[in-house]
């Protein structure tokens, strides 16, 4: 398949220059790039590595000299990661997923399942489940009784959907992910040494023989729109009230969304990251990856958390946090300088100690 | 003195940035040598124990060695630091 830069240039949104007929196959790194690629160098420093691959077409910085590139035809973009977006999207394959159900697929009885839908090999669909127009959905994914998901939903294999969850449009799910299943939530007939440790600091924990009972998870989970789930991520359903997952937001792979949660619009939540039960998040919350959320925590809009960030107590909007436990960046960074620095000021304490003692005439 | 100091500064920002010494400009800035700011401040550590020096640094302006700051003028802070330390 041959696109012209015209193409792809009305794709972007951007100006091009030269031959607007000239056709690439594909996208490319500058260095790599054959005479058929389209070369993706849309910053100065990539200027160097165009002339030692073959491009005769690319993407460029704003405003960079194309023809002394030695190219035949460009295309100018002033914020690159933002292009790449488009880029990728225009030249993306989407995964085979023909429209039909497949003869293996079983389908609960009043399940709802609107047009233009693609039904993979193994699914199992439970009974009263609704699907909105023009779903994809791959093979062995299972969907439980009554949840409902929105319009244009692009399940991948292997995703298992548990009963009654609601799940808004454009929703994407990657293979393995897990939505609704049951809260990590035990309680113990008396007093439990977990809750003594946590009122007293660790100061005064009474062990006791207790077995855990399990709080049934009564709720479910509500996602809103344009949500996508990364590979073996997890959300649990919510005890009395659903887990909430607001729309725009992105859980990357192996996420554990504990129950109650609640995380508001376009969250970003990086892999490996676990969110405790009953957190709440604000809009807009980065949680890089390998961070924790402890429980019952409230982040406000537009917090971020640095990589292996462990948030432990409650966030105001705003702040940028990191380290563990975690706090404001700046503070986090003169803390470990404080920790790197220690080793140096112990010597000089012992220094400085042998200096008095000789002083004061070796007492 | 000064220019093993020198050798020695160089050499620690080039082993955090992944390039061979000979590779470290003095008027380049860490972000030009691919030192964002967490690496520079291990950069900065290494150095400080290096030289057991306490290099004052804050990545939010150009006070002390910053991120603001080229190779070549924390470089001139390192030297004072050490004279200083050789002076007492």
């Amino acid at each position: 398949m041959a696109y012209t830069i015209r193409e792809i240039a009305d794709a972007l949104g951007a100006e091009a220059s030269g031959d607007q007929e000239f056709q690439i196959r594909r996208p490319s790194e500058p260095s790599r790039a054959g005479a058929e690629d389209l070369a993706l160098a849309m910053d100065p420093s990539y200027g160097p590595a165009l002339a030692q691959g073959q491009a005769r077409a690319a993407v460029l910085w704003d405003g960079a000299d194309w023809q002394s590139l030695g190219l035949t035809a460009a295309i100018f973009v002033s914020r690159p990661r933002f292009a790449m977006s488009h880029i990728t999207n225009f030249f993306a394959v989407p995964p085979d997923m023909p429209v039909g159900i497949h003869p293996t697929a079983i389908i609960g009885p009043d399940a709802e399942i609107a047009e233009g839908a693609s039904i993979g090999a193994y699914c199992v669909i439970g009974a009263g489940v609704r699907i909105g127009p023009n779903a994809r959905i791959g093979s062995q994914v299972t969907i439980a009784e009554q949840t409902s998901i929105g319009a244009d939903c692009l399940l991948y294999s292997g995703v298992r959907i548990g009963s009654f969850v609601t799940i808004g449009d454009r929703f994407a799910a990657h293979f393995n992910a897990v939505i609704g299943s049951d809260g990590f939530s035990y309680v113990t007939p008396e007093k439990s040494a977990v809750e003594d440790a946590r009122a007293t600091l660790g100061k005064a924990v009474e062990f006791r023989d207790q077995t855990w009972h399990r709080i049934a998870s009564v709720a479910s989970v509500v996602i809103g729109d344009d949500v996508e789930i990364g590979a073996n991520s997890s959300i649990d359903k919510g005890t009395v009230a659903s887990t909430r997952i607001g729309s725009g937001t992105k859980l990357d792979n192996q996420c554990q969304i504990g129950h109650n949660v609640v995380t508001g619009r376009d969250c970003l939540i990086c892999g490996h990251t676990g969110v405790a039960g009953s957190a709440v998040l604000g809009d807009r919350v980065v949680l890089g990856g390998q961070s924790g959320v402890a429980d019952h925590v409230t982040l406000g809009s537009d917090v971020i958390a640095g990589g292996a960030s462990a948030i432990l107590s409650n966030v105001p909007g705003g702040r940028v946090v990191m380290g563990y436990p975690a706090v404001k960046m700046d503070q986090n960074i003169e803390n470990y300088k404080m920790v790197r620095r220690l080793p140096r000021l112990v010597r000089k304490v012992a220094e400085l100690e042998e200096a008095v003692k000789n002083l004061s005439g070796k007492s | 003195m000064s220019a093993s100091v020198r050798n020695t500064v160089l050499s620690l920002i080039a082993e955090q940035a992944f390039l061979d010494p000979s590779e470290i400009r003095l008027d380049a800035l860490p972000e030009e040598l691919g030192l964002d700011s967490l690496s520079m401040v291990e950069a900065i550590f290494t150095i400080e124990e290096a030289f057991d020096i306490s290099i004052p640094f804050d990545t939010q302006t150009a006070e002390g060695a910053s991120n603001q700051k080229n190779i070549g003028a924390l470089l001139a802070q390192i030297e004072a630091l050490v004279g200083e330390k050789a002076e007492i």
